[in-house]
């Protein structure tokens, strides 16, 4: 690789350390998520509960006279049990957003640093590409494309925690469903640009 | 996708933007030229739409070629200039914007919730624009956004940028970032912004009136309701709209929607029918919910276009199916909410097919007809479609709107377009020649409407192909051809003279006399000289083997007749087709076809669904009583029979029953006779205008043919003519002595007692109705 200036080394460097930041939070994403699948099932489980729970016709069989405040009881103990499921998802959430608001910011210092030094780097050595290194074009725009995607999914699954109600079949039904829609697509799309810096990524840059 | 040329140097393509981002690529000698960092976010510039994006190299490194993939948009409304281009933009972090939402309907009663805690909804937006870099007045479009689609956000319209919102102070567009504050300033349904933002024109001519009585209609009800409460009147609830197609009723409701800015729902009567039992009503069920959720927004107008189909009288064919409809309909017309934001409005063409407590008030309590226009609104309408054409100078619309007589607004505008259409093709034949600019003549919109045959007249009975013929085409008969102008001509041209003189308009003319004497070409120049639609009747179309067909019939012609007035419905041969009543009991299917006639021409009253009440005149009160002298009484010019002539021809006119030669009926009785010396000579000069005559005196011979009709005469020429060929085939003279030869074999066909026939006739009628005078007077 010819590094012909230092701005453009400079901006290199940052690039490098922003894709390693991406690769590093793709795996703590990708943990977080995992880390999720399990209290979502209980979740979905324990959401039917409270609606078979809040549905059931109890005061009419016979059964539960002697125990008058069951379904309050029932209901009391199912809403614990949520609470803590969904406790433990807002801990795994709180990865995500960390990742998020990480790779924001390498994003904005990519940009920034890209900013500082465009005078001095001309445009054909930002489009040059080598079969080892994508161009700095190209990086650039796949940091901002990363970060869209990101931004968008963490906020949906946000959204999705915010709207939640045990009591909404609807949005309980398929719960799992709509949280995970979209998961893949972002994991692929950042893969496939971390694969294509990969020779890159391994580079020293001095 | 937009494709053109960027100063002449590159070409813009315009794609849907999957990702959500805001980028356009750009060849990299470009991005040189512009000498802006990647990134940097610049304006793309087209005729009709503005665009915010970043600027990316492009991956094809094609320097001619931009491909804009951009979500932030501005519509261009008042844009002349039809250039592309690009424009950088001074950026900044926006500190406070204030945004319109747009969602979809579905959702906006969530969103009103979600009203009072805006800050919930600024923050869904904030996310939604994240990044973004938005100017004020555009528009950024969040259909491929997970989020928005999420929340049901589909648009949101930048309303609002303070200034002083920004670090920079000449800043133009500015980002969205996590510490800018967003203002929701409203909320609003996609189909509202959708409708709003298309440019209002004005699409309909001759009903302002109309437009401004329909406007008041839905508009009061929405800005006054406190007063509707304090009088304690109700607003109609619904309005039917009748009248023939292609008379404007769709447009005029898509007009009065785009003037109060009304949410317009349009239901196509067929499109809500599904194939399974139950779908056709919850459609319609649907349709009304939909409509009382944009009525919470707004004013809004639900238009059933065919109701009809929906609705149908309740006949012996109907079924199961279209019951349910019907009373489906009618149930969600009577729970439709108090607040009068929503109004119906259906439309038909067959007022009489529909259910009658569709039209019962609290439905759709006012009825509305839209006739075929007269000649100050198809003047106005020709005016509106011509505006967007280049026209010559010598286009007289004037003339144009004299002529279409029975032509509705489609027909005008189709008129319009064939005319455009006759011109461009001259256009191209002439274009290697000359390169004058392609304008209209007034000579397309004349050949236009000779090929054209206005949609009223198509599938009708009793339509004639006319063939014009002038009066000056008609040698002789000059008191006769006075008599008919004033019969015939007068009442349709000048009715409005009749009505300040207070002259009652005749109903009918009889023209008799013996066979030949150009009683049909009579009418023909009448006919040929109003431009009235032209009906006629005969014995051959009238009858058939089927009960009460012939009569239909006849009542079908009256109904067209009335739909494009003025007209003259012509019946020749008329004691053929009606006849005389007889005194035995036998009732044939001749009287019953009588009945009908002496019903239509002057009976109590029509059917008041196939009353044509045009605009302009006076208002009957809708059910009230319409008996024959009421009608006659009303003043205007158009409306009921008045415009409707009947013109009668017969040879055999003691054979017509009295009921229909009395006074009211067919009043104007003229006698045709047979063609005087003078007559004769105007006529023989007129059949021999193109012959090559050769010493002939038409003088002696006008006296020379006593008797002779003028079909006898026009006859004679043609023998002559032949006379003169069989002599010589090269014969270049028709003579004297060819005349003479023909006059031997061609006989007068007719005689001094038929003649004299027609006379007593004549004399017994005038007889008869002067003793009718004297005993009134004594």
């Amino acid at each position: 690789m010819d590094i012909s200036t230092s701005e453009e080394t400079k901006l290199r460097g940052q690039l490098h350390k922003s894709f390693k930041a991406v690769k590093n939070c793709l795996s703590i994403w990708k943990e977080a998520l995992a880390a999720c699948r399990q209290p979502l099932d209980q979740v979905e489980n324990l959401c039917e509960q409270h609606q078979c729970c809040s549905a059931a016709n109890i005061e009419q069989s016979g059964i539960i006279k002697p125990f008058p405040d069951i379904r309050m009881r029932l209901l009391y103990k199912i809403d614990v049990e949520l609470e803590e499921q969904l406790s433990r998802i807002n801990v795994e959430m709180k990865k995500l957003e960390n990742c998020c608001e990480r790779i924001g910011k390498h994003c904005g210092y990519s940009m920034k640093s890209y900013h500082e030094n465009s005078p001095y780097i001309p445009l054909d050595k930002v489009l040059e590409q080598t079969p080892t290194c994508p161009a700095i074009s190209d990086m650039l725009e796949w940091l901002q494309q990363i970060e869209r995607l990101v931004f968008q999914q963490y906020h949906c699954k946000k959204y999705f925690l915010e709207i939640f109600n045990p009591n909404n079949t609807e949005g309980t039904e398929n719960l799992k469903d709509m949280w995970s829609s979209g998961d893949q697509e972002l994991i692929n799309t950042v893969e496939e640009y971390l694969s294509y810096t990969s020779f890159f990524l391994e580079e020293k840059i001095t | 996708m937009a494709k053109a040329a960027i100063s002449s140097r590159l070409e813009v393509i315009i794609q849907d933007d999957i990702t959500g981002a805001q980028r356009s690529y750009l060849g990299p000698r470009e991005i040189t030229l512009l000498n802006l960092p990647l990134g940097s976010f610049i304006c793309v510039v087209t005729p009709t739409t503005d665009y915010i994006c970043s600027l990316w190299p492009s991956k094809e490194r094609n320097d001619s070629i931009i491909y804009s993939r951009t979500v932030c948009r501005q519509k261009a409304l008042d844009k002349n200039d039809s250039k592309y281009s690009l424009k950088p933009l001074h950026v900044s972090e926006g500190k406070c914007i204030h945004i319109e939402v747009i969602c979809n309907l579905s959702d906006i009663a969530r969103f009103r919730k979600y009203e009072k805690l805006n800050k919930k909804i600024s923050r869904i937006c904030s996310n939604c624009l994240y990044k973004m870099c938005v100017a004020e007045n555009f528009v950024v479009d969040l259909s491929n956004c997970k989020l928005a689609s999420l929340c049901g956000i589909s648009k949101i319209l930048i309303k609002r940028i303070p200034s002083g919102s920004s670090v920079k102070v000449d800043a133009e567009a500015f980002i969205v970032s996590s510490h800018t504050e967003i203002v929701v300033d409203n909320i609003q349904s996609k189909e509202k912004f959708n409708q709003v933002s298309k440019p209002a024109r004005k699409l309909i001519g001759g009903l302002d009136e109309l437009v401004q009585t329909l406007q008041d209609l839905i508009k009061l009800p929405f800005d006054h309701q406190e007063q509707f409460q304090q009088l304690g009147t109700s607003p109609p609830h619904g309005i039917l709209l009748r009248g023939p197609p292609g008379c404007g009723k769709t447009t005029l409701v898509k007009d009065i929607a785009n003037n109060c800015n009304a949410y317009l729902i349009t239901v196509n009567g067929p499109e809500v029918i599904g194939p399974h039992p139950g779908e056709s009503e919850d459609n319609l069920r649907r349709v009304f919910h939909q409509a009382i959720m944009a009525a919470e927004e707004g004013p809004c107008i639900l238009f059933i276009d065919e109701v009809d189909v929906l609705c149908p009288k309740q006949g012996k064919s109907g079924g199961l199916e279209e019951s349910r409809l019907t009373s489906q309909l009618l149930t969600l017309l009577d729970d439709l909410p108090a607040d009068h934001r929503l109004i119906v409005i259906a439309a038909t063409n067959r007022p009489s097919a529909l259910h009658p407590s569709l039209r019962r008030p609290g439905r759709l309590d006012r009825e509305i007809m839209i006739n075929v226009p007269s000649m100050a609104q198809r003047r106005e309408i020709l005016y509106l479609h011509t505006q967007t054409l280049h026209l010559a100078e010598d286009v007289d619309l004037n003339c144009l709107a004299e002529i279409t007589n029975g032509y509705v607004g489609a027909d005008l505008a189709a008129l319009c377009h064939e005319a455009g259409y006759l011109a461009l093709g001259r256009f191209i034949v002439k274009q290697d020649e000359t390169s004058e600019r392609q304008i209209i003549h007034q000579d397309d919109f004349l050949t236009a409407f000779k090929n054209y045959r206005p949609s009223l007249q198509k599938g009708v009975e009793g339509i004639v192909d006319l063939k014009p013929v002038l009066w000056e085409q008609i040698g002789g008969l000059e008191t006769v051809k006075q008599k008919i102008k004033q019969a015939v001509e007068w009442p349709l041209r000048h009715s409005e003279a009749f009505v300040r003189m207070g002259l009652p308009c005749p109903r009918g003319v009889l023209l008799y006399g013996p066979p030949g004497c150009s009683k049909t070409t009579l009418v023909r120049a009448a006919a040929t000289a109003c431009h009235a639609t032209f009906l006629s009747l005969s014995g051959a179309q009238l009858y058939s083997p089927f009960v009460g067909d012939s009569e239909k019939m006849v009542s079908e012609v009256f109904q067209r007749a009335r739909m494009a007035p003025p007209s003259i419905i012509f019946l020749d041969e008329i004691d053929s087709i009606v006849g005389k009543r007889s005194e035995g009991g036998h009732r044939g299917v001749q009287e019953r076809v009588l009945s009908t006639l002496l019903n239509e021409m002057d009976g109590v009253g029509m059917k008041l669904d196939d009353k044509m009440d045009s605009q302009g005149s006076r208002r009957i009160l809708e059910g009230s009583i319409q008996d024959a002298e009421h009608v006659s009484k009303v003043t205007t010019v158009r409306g009921s029979n008045l415009d409707i002539l009947v013109v009668a021809a017969t040879n055999r006119p003691e054979l017509l029953d009295e009921a229909l030669t009395r006074p009211g009926r067919l009043d104007r009785i003229i006698y045709v006779p047979p063609p005087d010396r003078q007559a004769r000579f105007d006529i023989l000069r007129l059949f021999t205008q193109k012959m090559p005559l050769e010493s002939v005196d038409l003088n002696l011979l006008s006296s020379q043919t006593e008797f002779y009709t003028g079909a006898d005469l026009e006859n004679l020429c043609r023998e002559a003519a032949l006379n003169a060929l069989t002599r010589d085939i090269k014969s270049t003279k028709v003579t004297y002595a060819d005349f003479v030869k023909a006059l031997y074999y061609n006989k007068a066909s007719l005689t001094q007692e038929f003649v004299e026939k027609y006379s007593q006739y004549k004399s017994s009628t005038f007889d008869e109705s002067s003793k009718n005078k004297e005993r009134k007077v004594s």
